[in-house]
């Protein structure tokens, strides 16, 4: 009872600080109940929707004419499949929508919802509809939800692709949830079309435009199911069913994939709300010490009466575990707001709907492990309570004790600097001790501000090549095979009439089986100026590759290894001479010469030549001239503005990131907000008796003001710069290590005066707000409290 | 006949308390004159406080006004206050107040800083000059927590004169400190009157009244008693405490 009345009357007089820690702890609490609950969520999701359309587990596309019925009956045979489908389907690799063209293959397959259904999405593309049995009608396609994204398209828009006959044109009658690869995250989209629409396309079927496929879905018997990576690698050895396809998927490399962005983004914010858990934990302690230090003679007064230390620091104790664990229960709560709209955020980007439940269990787990270390941090901070003594407490009182310090600023010093500035390197200088935690929080918080900001360029810069180490260009120029070099020859003249080329390559990729794993590869004419190597060299030689440094750690071969790499039936083998960064298949990829591939493919070849400008917003007036110029020969020739078709396809991602960087933003603005609060209330009723003294000697409340905000704001861009100095030393590192699954294994920041000055200016400037706001209590600070009646 | 430096006209200070309404000021009129050490007597809560600082500006009256060279004091804004606290006014209070992190030299040189109307060079000089002549120039370097409650209050005297202010108010200036060192204050005190420094005190101590050339004695918020005493000397110390003594003894003190 008499340790409830203490914290009864505690919680009235301290409302504010007490709520400050309510606001912190709550913040924390709402932010990790939602990361938790949507990556929980989603990754039910992918499993619960996988199920329900039947996605197999491993999925082999396969070209008509490599398909062989032989190798399918006997996997058929093996002791880890239950069962075999094959479906018949239709390659495109020109299938446009809304002006963009696909930058991957398309397979169009026939609707078939007693074996495969797939959700339909509603008109807003929020909820489920009830029927989704419905086939498509002659001429409707239905599309993942993706699709309204990446080609900004709604129902009734209109598909096109390109057949030996023409253009053929699909409705866009529904959006399908689909969990396989209907992610934006993964390149290749299965579309749904009425079954005349197949057959007739498939009677089309050229070789060129339009290809006859075979999607193979191998289902493995349950006992099986969590060995399919490695079962994939025996069965091709075995059974050579790889070497077939185009391309083989599994479910959960498909999972992964469709999860990726989620992850990372979800792995970001983790990592904030950790650093904002550090910055509250010091926050407490901070107050905790400054309480017991205030409040001193009051605890030498319980302590007097009989109260024991142990109940003192409970009293404390519980003060914050009160705000604590409501600030818990609340931001829980509350939490489902932020739940469905991350969700909804990731709807076009990950093609599925999520539940929007709040995962309790798994919430209370974590945010229980914080709960622990307050209290044990408190505890250690409480410590200081030991060592009061009643009759010191009471009859002294607890004076802050200054010694005579080795770093002094006099303000006595003959130097031209007005008194104001002078009276506030004396306090900071004499009481740096003080502002130590202060600036440890500026620290985290601009470092972190600097890091978010800098995840813009992943969305907007030139250095955004860099970072994912696309092998990009400004002008792409897609050519059939009987197209005449000399007019490729006359295009290109044309462009370097126009502008400077700093680059020309030809590139394309194709799955290839390497050391008995299938990866993506790249095949380049000439790697000038195209690829970077982190380490080693570009190939020269056609024996030799680069490999990205997650496929090195993968295979556990570095530069100067070999590997063999099989296409079809032909086998070689290849030197690793370079590692560099490329983000393709999330970072599992290599790159090797046109020659080299000819090695293991002697027919093959790349109908396409990419350009590189020096003026690149030239590209889009260059493509749009050369559209015109040979649009007689539009069938032979096509021409893509890359920057363009770059910028849309990252767009939904962009949106992604844009959503993180303003949650972040707004987060570090309240903990600034809270943070100025609690310091700056404290420092003022440290220095209350002193601002009397200054007032009674006739110092305006303005100044004092001007002194007190100035003062916070030098402690703070301290903070900031040191935070600035430390992401210069660490961000690299530190996005590599959080980047790393989307294939960024080398992630390099460039600084420039926004990225740097932004997060400086926004937590300085708004410090320097609060700071001035919280100041306004001087106003009623009078020299009359100096009087002892 | 030397100057009226203060006048008060009708002062009222009244304060609300459950509804109750307690006028511990009752139309007091007074006149401080130049060059006078002033003391204020009166019982516990007759409101001898409440005098010194509504005279000094430090408090808002409910009614009256306080003249200052002719000019009302009390109606005027913080800026104006601060001007009065820089250049006319010094203040003591009974706690010392120095700022904790400002060294003895520094707090008396800050208030010479805040005026601008002398160089850094002659503030300091200023400074030096007043610590001297406090007996605090061995010590000026340490700081307020490093030093006894009578150091202390000496450099706040020295504190209160940098800017040879036109009136010192002083608030139980010994009320905290020992005998040794309260005698110290008071001499001190005494000393700077003599070279014309203008005091107003409050002190419930007869020994530290008898330092004064006049005392008003206060009782239910108004002035019942006016007396002049000469000069101060140690040879006629005893005799004008007895005399003190009686006087506010027949006030009812």
């Amino acid at each position: 009872m008499a340790i409830l009345t203490i914290i009864r009357s505690n919680l009235k007089r301290k409302k504010g600080s007490i709520l400050s820690i309510f606001l912190l702890v709550f913040i924390i609490a709402l932010s990790l109940t939602t990361i938790i609950s949507v990556n929980i969520g989603v990754t039910k999701g992918v499993e619960e929707s996988c199920n329900y359309s039947n996605v197999p587990d491993m999925a082999s596309f396969i070209l008509k004419d490599k398909y062989n019925q032989q190798t399918v009956e006997q996997l058929q045979k093996e002791k880890e499949v239950k069962h075999i489908e094959v479906v018949d389907s239709i390659v495109s690799d020109y299938f446009s929508l809304n002006g963009k063209s696909a930058s991957s293959s398309v397979y169009f397959v026939s609707y078939q919802p007693d074996a495969h259904p797939y959700h339909f999405f509603t008109k807003d593309g929020l909820t489920y509809k009830k029927d989704n049995l419905t086939e498509p009608k002659k001429g409707e396609i239905y599309v993942p939800i993706a699709f309204q994204n990446m080609y900004h398209c709604n129902i009734g828009d209109t598909a096109q692709i390109k057949t030996p006959k023409g253009i053929e044109k699909f409705r866009i009658a529904e959006f399908i949830e689909e969990p396989f690869i209907g992610a934006s995250m993964l390149g290749f989209k299965m579309l749904m079309i009425n079954q005349t629409d197949l057959l007739e396309l498939t009677n089309q079927a050229d070789g060129k435009k339009l290809l006859n496929s075979k999607i193979m879905n191998l289902y493995l018997k349950d006992s099986y199911k969590n060995q399919a990576y490695e079962l994939k690698k025996q069965l091709n050895d075995k059974t050579g069913f790889i070497n077939m396809s185009m391309y083989t998927l599994l479910k959960e490399e498909a999972n992964s994939y469709t999860l990726l962005f989620t992850k990372v983004l979800s792995g970001i914010l983790w990592a904030f709300a950790i650093l904002l858990f550090v910055v509250t934990l010091m926050i407490i302690g901070h107050n905790v010490s400054t309480n017991i230090e205030m409040e001193y003679v009051s605890f030498g007064i319980l302590k007097s009466q009989g109260f024991t230390s142990l109940q003192i620091r409970i009293i404390l104790l519980l003060q914050y575990m009160l705000a604590s664990i409501l600030a818990i229960i609340s931001g829980m709560l509350l939490s489902k707001i932020g739940i469905v709209q991350i969700n909804r955020i990731f709807i076009p980007v990950n093609g599925l709907l999520v539940s929007n439940q709040i995962r309790v269990k798994e919430s209370i787990g974590v945010l229980l492990v914080f709960v622990i270390i307050i209290a044990f941090y408190i505890q250690i901070k409480s410590r200081k309570v030991l060592k009061i003594s009643p009759v010191q407490a009471i009859s002294l009182g607890h004076e802050p004790v200054y010694f005579a310090s080795h770093i002094d600023f006099s303000i006595t010093k003959e130097i031209p600097m007005p008194l104001g500035t002078r009276l506030i390197l004396k306090n900071l200088v004499g009481n740096m001790k003080r502002y130590i935690s202060t600036i440890l929080i500026m620290i985290i918080l601009t470092f972190f501000a600097i890091t978010i900001t800098s995840l813009q360029q992943m969305s907007s810069d030139d250095n955004v090549d860099v970072i994912f180490g696309s092998i990009g260009s400004d002008i792409s120029i897609n050519y059939s095979k009987d197209t005449e070099q000399s007019k490729i020859d006359e295009i290109i003249n044309y462009i370097r009439s126009k502008t400077k080329i700093t680059k020309e390559f030809q590139i394309t990729n194709r799955y290839l089986t390497l050391d008995g794993g299938e990866y993506l590869g790249h095949f380049i004419s000439d790697t000038k100026n195209v690829i970077y190597p982190l380490e080693g060299r570009v190939p020269k030689y056609k024996n030799e590759i680069i490999v990205t440094d997650i496929l090195s750690k993968l295979l556990k071969k570095t530069v100067g290894d070999k590997v063999k790499i099989q296409s079809g039936s032909k086998k070689a083998e290849y030197m690793i001479v370079g590692i560099y960064q490329n983000t393709s298949d999330a970072g599992k990829n290599f790159t090797m010469l046109l020659s080299g591939m000819k090695r293991i493919n002697p027919k093959f070849a790349i109908h396409s030549v990419d350009i590189g400008i020096s003026d690149r917003k030239q590209s889009k007036e260059l493509v749009s001239h050369l559209k015109e110029q040979y649009k007689s020969e539009k069938d032979q020739l096509a021409f893509h503005d890359s920057n363009a078709e770059g910028d849309e396809s990252n767009h939904t991602v962009i949106l992604a990131i844009n959503a993180v960087t303003a949650i972040t933003y707004v987060l570090t603005i309240i903990f600034v907000a809270v943070v100025s609060f609690l310091l700056c209330h404290k420092m003022f009723r440290l220095e209350q008796v002193d601002l009397g003294i200054y007032k009674s000697l006739g110092f305006t409340t303005k100044s004092l003001r001007r002194q007190f905000t100035i003062r916070f704001v030098i402690v703070t861009l301290i903070g900031s710069i040191i935070g600035m100095l430390l992401n210069f030393l660490g961000n690299n590192q530190l996005m590599s290590i959080l980047l790393r699954n989307m294939g960024i294994s080398h992630y390099v920041t460039k600084y420039t005066m926004a990225n740097l000055l932004i997060p400086i200016l926004c937590v300085c400037g708004f410090t320097a707000l609060f700071s001035y706001m919280i100041s306004g209590k001087m106003k009623r600070v009078s020299p009359k409290n100096l009087i002892q009646e | 006949m030397n100057q009226v430096l203060l006048k008060a006209d009708s002062l009222c200070k009244s304060f609300a308390n459950n509804g109750l309404q307690n006028h511990v000021l009752d139309h007091i009129d007074l006149e401080l004159i130049q060059g006078d050490f002033t003391v204020i007597m009166g019982s516990s809560g007759s409101g001898k406080s409440t005098l010194l600082y509504s005279l000094s500006g430090m408090d808002t009256v409910t009614s009256g006004k306080v003249l200052y060279q002719g000019i009302d004091i009390t109606s005027n804004r913080e800026k104006e206050l601060s001007m009065l606290r820089r250049k006319e006014f010094g203040f003591i209070f009974q706690q010392m107040h120095l700022v904790s992190n400002l060294s003895l030299y520094e707090n008396v040189a800050v208030s010479g800083y805040l005026l601008k109307q002398n160089s850094h060079k002659e503030v300091n000089e200023r400074a030096s000059e007043l610590l001297d002549l406090v007996g605090l120039m061995d010590c000026k370097k340490r700081l307020p927590s490093q030093v006894s409650g009578g150091q202390q209050q000496r450099a706040c005297i020295a504190r209160a004169i940098i800017n040879k202010p036109q009136l010192l108010f002083a608030d139980e200036p010994t009320g905290a400190l020992n005998k040794k060192s309260g005698i110290e204050i008071l001499d001190l005190l005494t000393e700077i009157n003599e070279e014309g420094q203008s005091i107003l005190m409050v002190t419930h101590d007869v020994k530290a009244a008898i330092r004064a050339n006049r005392i008003l004695y206060l009782e239910d918020g108004k002035v019942v008693g006016d007396m002049k005493l000469p000069r101060y000397t140690k040879d006629n110390a005893v005799a004008a405490e007895k005399q003190v003594v009686a006087w506010l003894s027949a006030r009812g003190w």
